[in-house]
């Protein structure tokens, strides 16, 4: 069995918390405590998942699982009768998440605002739902707090008293996010009053937090707050570069604001760290990034969650504690992987039936973890809501629909009913992207058919549906909707070229494809995937020089691009620029690491430049992220038969060919 | 579990701060009572002043007045 590394853990949220804003803080010395974290142990990206939905992400990060399995999908869903919809809700979380488990294992765990988490989980600790900080800005209005916001219901007064309002702040807080308030006219700019809301239910989980902290006994910690994207959302725009459309006098009133706003999360997370102690191992987690710089959207369309547009693919990890390592960087984690991660801090198996992995790069001394097959299983009380209470909102919609038909009920207005009718097509979009970003295209296609059958007015489904048939090898498919898409939308050219290229690519037709993104590229000039693509295509038919560009202009628009790397180091292996090659490579798989062909490449560049141990390493992890990569295996065969004489390993990656690999190669052939 | 004392909460400023804020429940806490103790009354500061649904009318009305005038607010903006 796996030894219990962490005493405890604390688990700290920040939503939407992105390294390109935090770095330059740290360098000018304004998050210390931040900066003072990362100093004494390690930090590195978080790729997120798509969607990159707050609600859903925040879900995975605490169960390990996809939002397929998880079953919470967007923001919000229909409501128990179906006649209207509600914010989505902790009943409708379909698996355990970490807190669950812990109490299995008797141990014992506050969680504190996490998204979703209403109603509050009767589990052996403190939990206050994220019903608990959305208050009024109504002057001298206390709202009450919702019933089955806080577990133990003993708690309730106590907490509720904790809270801040909008309306009991004064300029000492307002002052250091906007240092010129008084210049503003508030009879036309509110601005200043959502500042205030977002200080004000900040305050309020931290209250919660640290007096969870302060008064029990704990192993898990965790803690959720959303200002550092409320912040965002709101005031990014104004945030330094000024953006050409924001209006000089908006930019110098509010530039300061999400500044402001990470500064004062830094404050309250030394709080935390002095709660917690030396002894306690320390999380900080964010479910995806922000952009702030020049990679920030012009415009913003008016479909749903649209915001999230905003959202960049890499959130921030970051950890310390005993047995952690110090000022070190680690590489490739998903959002998958913090559950496997504080599990095996705790010395508890992972669930097979949990895609993602531990963290081990964060360990002094990493150990093998150990599995189980599934923690869903394990009987005994959880502390998760009761089976009745527990619910499927979209199957309960269904049930009602059904009782309506049958004339049980009566059914819902006209236009509440086109609410929950769009609110449950919207859930569907989700749950096949989240198909699509887990390889799985088949169960994605046909919830795609259906919603862009009943919607074909939502330009975005048939975009999808287009990819969904991309990955299926289904061309024709994809242009007899893309046609269908060019009609009804004549104005998105640079969308459906893109879209047209990448299906005349599928259909081996490189010409027409280069065709139609030189067409996208001129119509859209500093677009980043076209200008990508487009150097892959130049790529394909060995136009090198002109790939280059591509990717070069790629990497000036967003260096964090681990395809634009990848991109230039096959150009450079072809070019025999092989030291050129290894260090893009290396940058493409620190960006991304679960990557078997860039390992694979940078194998090959770090093989003919004689550094055998790192190519053979390349090679295993190539072959360790795609087990059915022949070239792979050979590649490990001949550096094991010529350079380590290895014979068992030879036999290995032979036998691992033949058993495994041939048999498949021949079904494909025969299908 | 242990629990951490902060020195100084009797001076805690009436107004409060985000240091105080940062606190934690001990800080809030600290900071609520000591309003009470002071008698101090909460400014009505101006971008509290009025209730949503007041802001939500107003809003409503002046696109309303647009409409008659035959502009919209984002027109009216941009003069």
């Amino acid at each position: 069995m796996s030894k219990r590394k962490a005493n405890r853990v604390l688990l700290i949220g920040w939503d939407a918390a992105d390294w390109k804003v935090i770095n330059k803080l740290i360098d000018e010395n304004k998050m210390p405590t931040l900066s003072k974290f990362v100093n004494e142990g390690v930090m590195g990206n978080l790729a997120t998942l798509d969607p990159p939905l707050s609600p859903m992400l925040w879900t995975t990060i605490a169960t390990g699982k996809r939002a397929d399995e998880h079953g919470i999908m967007g923001f919000i869903q229909p409501n128990k009768k179906g006649d209207g919809v509600t914010p989505v809700l902790s009943t409708s979380r379909k698996v355990k998440a970490l807190w669950n488990i812990l109490m299995q294992e008797g141990m014992k765990s506050n969680v504190v605002g996490w998204w979703p988490s209403h109603p509050a989980e009767p589990i052996n600790g403190i939990y206050v739902s994220n019903f608990y900080h959305k208050l009024s800005n109504r002057v001298n209005f206390n709202k009450p707090m919702a019933e089955s916001t806080v577990h133990p219901k003993e708690l309730h007064k106590t907490l509720e008293a904790l809270r801040v309002f909008p309306w009991e702040l004064t300029s000492e807080h307002l002052l250091p996010f906007v240092p010129d308030a008084a210049k503003i006219d508030q009879e036309k700019d509110y601005r200043l009053n959502s500042i205030a809301k977002i200080i004000a239910e900040t305050a309020t989980i931290h209250s919660a937090a640290t007096w969870a902290m302060e008064n029990s006994e704990w192993d898990l910690m965790a803690v959720y707050y959303d200002g550092i994207d409320h912040f965002g959302h709101g005031f990014m725009n104004y945030h330094p570069p000024k953006m050409d459309r924001i209006k000089q006098e908006d930019y110098d009133l509010y530039k300061g604001v999400v500044e402001a706003g990470y500064r004062f999360h830094d404050m309250m997370l030394e709080r935390l760290l002095e709660l917690a102690g030396e002894d306690t191992t320390v999380i900080i987690v964010s479910d995806h990034g922000f952009h702030s710089d020049h990679l920030r959207p012009k415009r913003l369309s008016k479909a749903p969650a649209a915001p999230a547009a905003q959202h960049r693919a890499f959130g921030i990890f970051a950890a310390k504690g005993p047995n952690i390592k110090k000022d070190e960087i680690v590489y490739g984690s998903t959002l998958l992987d913090i559950t496997p991660t504080i599990l095996d801090l705790f010395g508890l198996p992972i669930g097979e039936d949990m895609p993602g992995k531990p963290i081990l790069q964060i360990y002094e001394n990493p150990e093998a973890p150990d599995y189980i097959p599934s923690w869903e299983n394990i009987p005994g009380d959880c502390g998760m809501h009761s089976e009745e209470q527990r619910s499927d909102p979209w199957a309960d919609k269904e049930a009602m629909e059904q009782l309506i038909a049958l004339g049980y009920i009566e059914a819902p207005g006209e236009d509440k009913k086109a609410h929950v009718d769009k609110t449950t097509r919207e859930s569907k979009f989700y749950l096949a992207r989240t198909y699509l970003d887990s390889n799985r295209p088949q169960e994605a296609l046909d919830i795609l058919e259906t919603i862009y059958k009943e919607a074909p007015d939502q330009a975005r489904f048939g975009q999808y549906l287009i990819k969904c048939y991309l990955e299926l090898n289904r061309p024709d498919d994809g242009m007899r909707i893309l046609e269908e898409l060019q009609k009804a939308f004549p104005n998105s050219a640079a969308q459906t070229n893109l879209l047209e290229a990448r299906l005349w690519l599928k259909k081996g037709e490189t010409d027409q494809a280069l065709n139609y993104l030189e067409k996208a590229k001129n119509t859209s000039k500093d677009s980043f995937t076209v200008t990508l693509e487009l150097g892959n295509v130049y790529l394909m038919k060995k136009m090198y020089t002109k790939a280059e560009t591509c990717y070069l202009e790629c990497i000036d628009i967003n260096p964090s691009s681990p395809m634009s790397h990848f991109g230039l180091g096959r150009i450079y292996l072809k070019l025999k620029k092989n030291m050129d090659a290894a260090e893009q490579l290396i940058a493409a798989v620190s960006l991304k690491y679960f990557f078997p062909a860039a390992h694979y490449f940078l194998g090959e560049a770090l093989l003919r430049l004689k550094y055998y141990d790192r190519a053979l390493e390349a090679y295993q992890v190539a072959v360790q992220q795609a087990p059915g990569m022949e070239k792979a295996h050979k590649r490990l065969i001949k550096l094991y038969k010529d350079i380590f004489h290895k014979p068992e390993k030879v036999k290995e990656h032979e036998d691992f060919i033949e058993s495994k690999i041939k048999p498949l190669k021949m079904k494909k052939e025969t299908t | 579990m242990a629990k951490k004392t902060i020195k100084n909460l009797d001076d805690v400023p009436v107004e409060g701060s985000l240091g105080i804020l940062a606190l934690g429940a001990v800080g809030i806490a600290a900071w609520k009572k000591k309003r009470i103790e002071a008698g101090y009354v909460i400014p009505n500061t101006n971008f509290m002043k009025k209730k949503p649904d007041e802001l939500k009318g107003e809003a409503k009305k002046r696109a309303e007045e647009a409409k008659k005038k035959g502009t919209s607010s984002k027109k009216e903006d941009k003069k």
